[in-house]
């Protein structure tokens, strides 16, 4: 399922956030853990995840290195106090969304999401 | 990294200056070289460079870009992707190379961002400023109003019948006057001329010799229109006497310019009166009071003949004119007290008395004066006009006589038009717009009209209006057009009081004369003199107490206190005149400079028959 442009906009920089929470990654490891752990929801190509790194790292919410010892030279992103914080954040509010939506009846009462992003204190991917 | 392109000079064009100067040529910011070197599948090749060139990026920042979307690319082909699943996930080139530059350009260090911001501040700046310098350079001045005109009409209705003019101009021709210029034999002034040993016998002969001329005078002087058609005479005689009536002709269809305007007609006046004072001598020294007293009356009537003519200009010729006629008076009662009879005294004294000169039409003609340059400088929007601007730049050179006969050429003329029409946004920011100048032009002239209006001792501060608004340099700036304009009425004000003072010590002058005969001595008291031969008392100009009277055998001398407010008994300054200090009081203090002091410790006499 694809989702609507302004809705990735929202929740994709958290869903990075929250990959990158895990431990430091390069872009083509977020791209595939995005699809993979999402069932695909919150894929995206790299025309929308490359500028959303920059932004990020525009932001001081992630921070970049150059790692040239493996084959080929790649740039690793990990997340900075501020992003975690900003992290925190984000969840608290998507919390808030999702609790809001559940008393709706859009969200199912007893469902958790596979794909809802956990806290930045919950750790791992 | 060490990329190396195998070209010297393509190593050298990608190696930044910093390396280069260290001799290192590394090219690592080739990024098509980079890309060359990663073997990719030539779609997918396509696609990085397409979208890396897209970016617009600085060569670093597209190294980076490319470096990882390589990256990307051949890690997704390791996973087993097709090159087709790769690409269609890849999105929008054109989308991502846009997407891309902007989050790259966000991370681009903070003085470039401010940089960035600067350019496109001054880039804005300077496309706003180049429309409004286009907007503005069509604007023309508005040349509605022929102000010559009005004051012409305006004088016109105001006096009736036969002029004065003519007749003044005939004998003057006849006198040897021609093209603005006096005879070679005149000389300034010719009263004082007539004791010169070597001048004085031959214009004695030349005023005999003309007598005829000199009738005429005094006969124009009787018509109460003087009737010159200022600027605009087609009287050939005009042109013969006078010479050129305008400095310059106003193209076809303008009004012509009230500042190219000559007065020739008023300095013509000016050597009338000055004849007629110097034939009322002549008369007096022979004992014919009753050419003497048509002199002097002539002489007070031409001095009003000027008083009608427009602008401050005539107004100071006017009181040049009554200055040099209460000279002549003076000099003629102190030396023959007896010449005239009581009755030519008093209608001499009805003659001075009649003096009233009206500072007010002066200056409605000063204001014309004044709009008719500013419609000259502003357009209908209020704002300066390009030309308006040159002329403002023409008046300023002319004012302030910064090499005003120099020729312009061609050359420096299309320059000083392209600098105006440059900076005229930045001439209309800094300069007021029209209805401004002329609210301050109306504020400065009612304040300096109500401020005159007081006597000299109720005025504390001798600066004017204008001297406070010029004192701040922004207002100098803002009001350009205002400070080269506003008529310098301080001076004129000045020259009103002391013409006031000599009036009235004529008058009284002429009242103890009367009295002296009547009751054979001087008075006690100037209060006797009053009502019987003067309605009114005149009291000191400058304090506004009592005017100063000493009577010795000797004579009488009448005075005021002068500027310091001491009674000095009559004694004139240690320095310099009274007459040319008639200013509010200010008494003498410790911090007055000597030379001040020296200038301000004495009266200033207005009668005195003291030999």
């Amino acid at each position: 399922m694809k989702i609507e442009r302004e809705m990735m906009r929202g929740a994709g920089p958290t869903a990075v956030l929250q990959l990158l929470s895990a431990g430091e990654k390069y872009g083509y490891e977020l791209v595939e853990a995005l699809s993979r752990q999402t069932g695909g929801v919150l894929a995206m190509g790299q025309s929308t995840l490359y500028p959303m790194l920059y932004n990020l790292e525009a932001k001081k919410l992630v921070k970049s290195r150059i790692d040239k010892t493996g084959p080929r030279p790649r740039r690793y992103y990990r997340l900075t106090r501020k992003g975690e914080r900003k992290l925190a954040t984000d969840t608290q509010q998507w919390q808030a969304v999702f609790a809001a939506l559940r008393s709706l009846g859009i969200a199912p009462q007893n469902t958790a999401l596979q794909t809802a992003p956990r806290t930045a204190t919950a750790g791992g991917a | 990294m060490a990329l190396i392109a195998e070209s010297f000079w393509r190593r050298l064009r990608f190696t930044p200056l910093q390396e280069v100067f260290r001799g290192q040529l590394s090219g690592r910011l080739d990024w098509r070289y980079l890309l060359a070197k990663a073997d990719l599948p030539a779609e997918v090749t396509d696609t990085i460079r397409q979208v890396v060139h897209k970016t617009g990026l600085w060569q670093g920042e597209r190294v980076d870009v490319a470096q990882e979307l390589i990256a990307h690319f051949q890690d997704g082909l390791e996973t087993g992707r097709t090159t087709e699943e790769l690409a269609d996930e890849f999105g929008e080139v054109a989308q991502a190379a846009k997407l891309i530059r902007r989050a790259k350009r966000r991370n681009r260090p903070l003085f470039w961002k401010a940089l960035n911001a600067c350019c496109w501040f001054v880039g804005c700046f300077l496309v706003i400023y180049t429309l409004l310098a286009l907007f503005m350079l069509f604007e023309r001045p508005t040349l509605d109003t022929d102000y010559l005109a009005i004051i012409n009409d305006r004088d016109a209705a105001r006096t009736q019948g036969e002029p004065a003019w003519p007749r003044y101009r005939k004998a003057m021709l006849a006198l040897g006057w021609q093209k603005a210029q006096p005879p070679e034999w005149y000389q300034g002034d010719l009263p004082s001329l007539l004791d010169d040993p070597d001048e004085g016998p031959g214009l004695r002969k030349f005023m005999e010799e003309h007598q005829t001329q000199l009738a005429e005078l005094r006969e124009a002087t009787k018509i109460p229109r003087l009737g010159f058609t200022i600027g605009q005479s087609t009287q050939p005689e005009d042109t013969e006497l006078l010479g050129t009536l305008s400095l310059a002709t106003p193209p076809a269809g303008e009004p012509p310019e009230l500042i190219n305007i000559l007065l020739g007609h008023v300095q013509t006046l000016r050597y009338v009166c000055t004849l007629l004072a110097c034939d009322a001598r002549l008369a007096s020294e022979v004992g014919d009071a009753a050419r003497t007293y048509d002199n002097l009356t002539a002489g007070l009537r031409v001095a009003q003949h000027v008083q009608g003519e427009p602008f401050l200009l005539s107004g100071m010729v006017s009181l040049g004119i009554e200055w040099t006629v209460l000279d002549v008076t003076e000099k003629i009662l102190h030396d023959s007290p007896e010449l005239f009879s009581d009755k030519q005294l008093a209608s001499l004294a009805h003659g001075i008395a009649a003096i009233d000169p009206p500072m007010d039409d002066w200056l409605e003609s000063e204001r014309l004066w004044t709009l008719d340059v500013m419609q000259r400088i502003f357009g209908n929007s209020g704002r300066v006009t390009h030309q308006g601007a040159l002329y403002l730049g023409q008046l300023a050179q002319t004012v302030n006589s910064f090499d005003s006969d120099r020729q312009v050429n061609e050359r420096e003329n299309r320059a000083q038009q392209l600098l105006v029409g440059i900076g005229l946004p930045a001439i209309n920011q800094l300069v007021a717009s029209r209805d401004e100048q002329l609210a301050m032009y109306n504020k400065i002239c009612q304040r300096e009209q109500s401020d005159r209006s007081k006597p000299l001792w109720q005025l504390s501060d001798q600066e004017n209006e204008l001297d406070r608004l010029s004192r701040s340099q922004w207002n100098q700036v803002r009001y350009t057009p205002l400070m080269l304009l506003m008529p310098a009425t301080s001076a004129v004000w000045m020259q009103l009081e002391r013409n006031a003072g000599r009036r009235e010590g004529a008058l009284i002058g002429i009242a103890l004369e009367l009295y002296r005969r009547e009751h054979g001595n001087w008075p006690e008291s100037l209060v006797e003199l009053s009502p019987r031969w003067l309605p009114e008392l005149p009291i000191d100009r400058i304090n506004g107490g009592p005017l100063g009277y000493q009577v010795s055998e000797d004579g009488v001398v009448v005075y005021s206190f002068g500027t310091d407010s001491d009674d000095d008994q009559g004694r004139p300054p240690l320095e310099g005149s009274a007459r040319y200090n008639v200013l509010p009081p200010l008494p003498i203090t410790e911090e007055t400079p000597p030379y001040e002091a020296r200038k301000r410790d004495g009266d200033w006499v207005i009668w005195s028959t003291l030999k």
